[in-house]
């Protein structure tokens, strides 16, 4: 079967919601498709810890350093995701690559970006938290950093009438989480466009030869295929990736950056139990994200500094945790693993960072189509992990507190590789650029050589961030989004 | 660990656990002692006591070992050759086949044993011990019972979520906002 389209979004996360709905706002004939299933954010989602269904809509990608995880369903991540809705610093935008090149396309930095920040915002209804629905988590380490003479801010949210059950990463039973399921994609679809969920693009198709105009694009899925004349990819860094390299064959034009140039935010983190002189913290109760940020060492170190919280399901998966120092054997089950595990709840805390680390993983197809993931440990890389996991565990000895260790398993349940990172906000497999010889798409998030054929989520986003992805993803998006009306719309009234 | 990563860990080590295990022949031929074959009591009693034994002091009348049971994860298919490994090595270690007629600390070294074995029983060993913490502590089984041994309550139940005197705990902020310029 093949259907005939205006625009075909691929994917419904923050990088495929915005262009879906100012698309379909405008009068363009708006058809998307999701690999992962339909969710209803009245009734789909649970406070649980079964794993079954988190697999449901959660996947993974890792290689020995580094693990990413993603979703696949109706609103990508935004049914899933922390809401912490962040703008991201102005001196992000300044980074430079090993020969001193702008990261980010001319052009694009933080005023640039903050119209479409302002929309976002909006539509997600963001704000910053009141300090009295801060979590105990949060106030522990805002309290931590206040002894030290650092500073601490409250973060932001896309929520109403949260109530801080602690489940965000399982979804916002309450719907007061403010997922792409309760704005842009039902008010997407008001405005006309469709949603295909369970249905994965598999291969694109240019119609036309390079450079003659209107640009048309087949996109091949189970089943059905789309023609479209505008093609916007969401699928995500890893999917819109993917999708790509699994289209070389037919799009022999796309240059040699497809898949690199991942950049991942450099999470690294640290764990300890409170000193005796500091109150309760709270891992199970309160928002996901335990309400405060620290930007006091972004400058200095390129990082940010949060709390963590984590159900036990999260403390335990990947991990083996024991004490610093502790003696008895066995140390991560058994009476050892019990007491710590009793004390994770209120006398625990987590910090990690998030950090300006370059874009430098890479993701690839193996033989049998399979995607790959490598990342290369640089000594510069290496020297960031030690520096910031110096820095975070000294914050927690200096506040008198003993520390926990934390050791990474692999699937076999061995201790891994003590240098790795693992995130959910991977960003830039098909990153912008001023030229091709150095990205995939240029700073309209249109395809270098492929006219019509736009990327507008993570995968474009050139670098790290130190904050959550997310509102970046859909404020560019949005940017994007305006782009391509502008462009477009003239043509297709003419054409129709 | 991102929250969300977890998961993929859990399906990676779950997944792991098993597809080591496959490689003894003794499991592909299910050639091990008939009593674990044919007597599914047996194996659930000696699980109870190996759970007991990795998770020490949770209560006794839990349903300790349904996800080692579980064919919804791959262990339960290496479930009653397991159990046959620790009857196995209590057997030899101190001449009473029963495991779970042991003490706690002989079941620890028996356990001990098992992670210090070849590298697929041991891939088995952390596999089963993975299993038993995560399926306990965070009640995966009751979205509502959650672990009682660790305060974990489940689904949320209107727990106080801050301190009445939040803005005490706070230092100066660098932003207006929230967000960095």
């Amino acid at each position: 079967m093949i259907i005939e389209t205006e625009v075909l979004v691929i994917g419904t996360g923050f990088g495929a919601a915005a262009p879906a709905l100012r698309l379909a706002e405008a009068g363009f004939q708006v058809t998307m498709i999701e690999k992962g299933p339909h969710i209803d954010p009245f009734k789909d989602f649970r406070q649980t810890s079964d794993p079954q269904y988190l697999l449901k809509y959660l996947k993974g990608l890792s290689s020995d350093r580094l693990s990413l995880t993603f979703a696949e369903a109706l609103g990508g991540g935004s049914g899933f995701y922390e809401m912490v809705s962040l703008r991201a610093p102005s001196l992000v935008f300044d980074q430079v690559d090993d020969a001193g090149r702008r990261l980010w396309p001319a052009g694009i930095d933080r005023a640039a970006l903050d119209p479409y920040y302002d929309i976002a915002e909006r539509m997600l209804h963001v704000t910053q938290i009141p300090a009295e629905l801060v979590p105990k988590s949060g106030l522990v380490f805002a309290m931590m950093m206040k002894r030290l003479g650092y500073s601490c801010d409250r973060a932001r949210y896309a929520e109403r009438g949260c109530v801080g059950s602690g489940f965000c990463v399982t979804g916002c039973v309450y719907a007061a989480k403010q997922s792409l399921l309760l704005n842009y994609l039902p008010q997407a679809v008001a405005a006309g466009a469709t949603i295909e969920t369970d249905l994965e693009a598999l291969h694109v198709t240019p119609l036309n030869p390079r450079l003659a105009a209107p640009y048309r694009y087949e996109v091949c899925c189970k089943g059905v295929t789309y023609r479209t004349r505008i093609l916007v990819l969401g699928g995500g860094t890893i999917g819109t990736a993917r999708l790509l390299l699994a289209s070389r064959d037919t799009m022999p034009f796309l240059g040699g950056h497809v898949g690199r140039h991942i950049a991942f935010n450099g999470n690294v983190k640290a764990a300890a139990l409170l000193a005796d002189d500091l109150p309760d913290g709270d891992m199970f109760t309160g928002r996901t994200h335990p309400g405060m940020i620290s930007y006091e060492f972004l400058e200095s170190h390129g990082i940010t500094i949060s709390a963590a919280k984590a159900m036990p399901l999260q403390l335990l998966a990947g991990v083996r945790l024991r004490l610093h120092g502790e003696q008895r054997q066995p140390d991560w089950w058994g009476a050892a693993n019990v007491e710590l595990m009793q004390l994770c709840r209120r006398r625990v805390v987590a910090l990690y960072s998030m950090g300006l680390t370059p874009p430098c993983a890479r993701l690839s197809l193996g033989p049998d189509g399979a995607p790959m993931l490598d990342l290369e440990v640089t000594p510069e890389l290496a020297a960031y992990h030690t520096r910031t996991e110096d820095l975070l565990q000294s914050i927690l000895l200096r506040n008198g507190c003993r520390l926990v260790d934390i050791e990474f398993v692999d699937r076999g349940g061995a201790p891994r590789e003590p240098l790795g990172f693992s995130t959910a906000h991977q960003v830039g497999s098909c990153r912008m650029a001023d030229s091709k010889d150095r990205g995939v798409v240029n700073a309209a998030g249109e395809a270098f050589d492929y006219p019509g054929l736009y990327i507008s989520d993570g995968s474009a986003i050139p670098s790290s961030l130190a904050v959550n992805t997310s509102l970046t993803i859909l404020a560019n998006a949005e940017r994007i989004a305006a782009g391509i009306i502008a462009r477009h719309r003239a043509a297709f009234r003419t054409a129709s | 660990m991102e929250r969300r990563d977890a998961v993929r860990y859990l399906a990676w080590i779950l997944a792991g656990a098993a597809t080591g295990a496959c490689t003894p022949l003794r499991i592909v031929t299910r050639s091990f002692p008939a009593e674990f074959k044919d007597d599914p009591a047996l194996v659930t009693r000696t699980l109870r006591a190996f759970v007991a034994a990795v998770i020490p002091g949770l209560d006794p009348a839990a349903d300790s070992t349904r996800a080692l049971l579980d064919h919804g994860y791959p262990f339960a298919a290496y479930a009653a050759f397991f159990a046959s490994d620790l009857s196995r090595r209590a057997e030899q270690r101190y001449g009473a086949p029963d495991f779970a007629a042991l003490e706690l600390a002989q079941r620890t070294a028996i356990i001990a044993d098992g992670l210090a074995a070849d590298g697929t029983t041991r891939k088995l060993y952390r596999g089963a011990i993975y299993l038993t913490q995560v399926a306990t502590y965070a009640g995966i089984y009751d979205d509502d019972a959650g672990c009682g041994l660790i305060d974990f309550k489940g689904r949320y139940r209107g727990d106080a979520i801050s301190y009445e005197n939040a803005v005490s705990f706070l230092p100066p902020p660098r932003t207006s906002s929230g967000n960095c310029a």
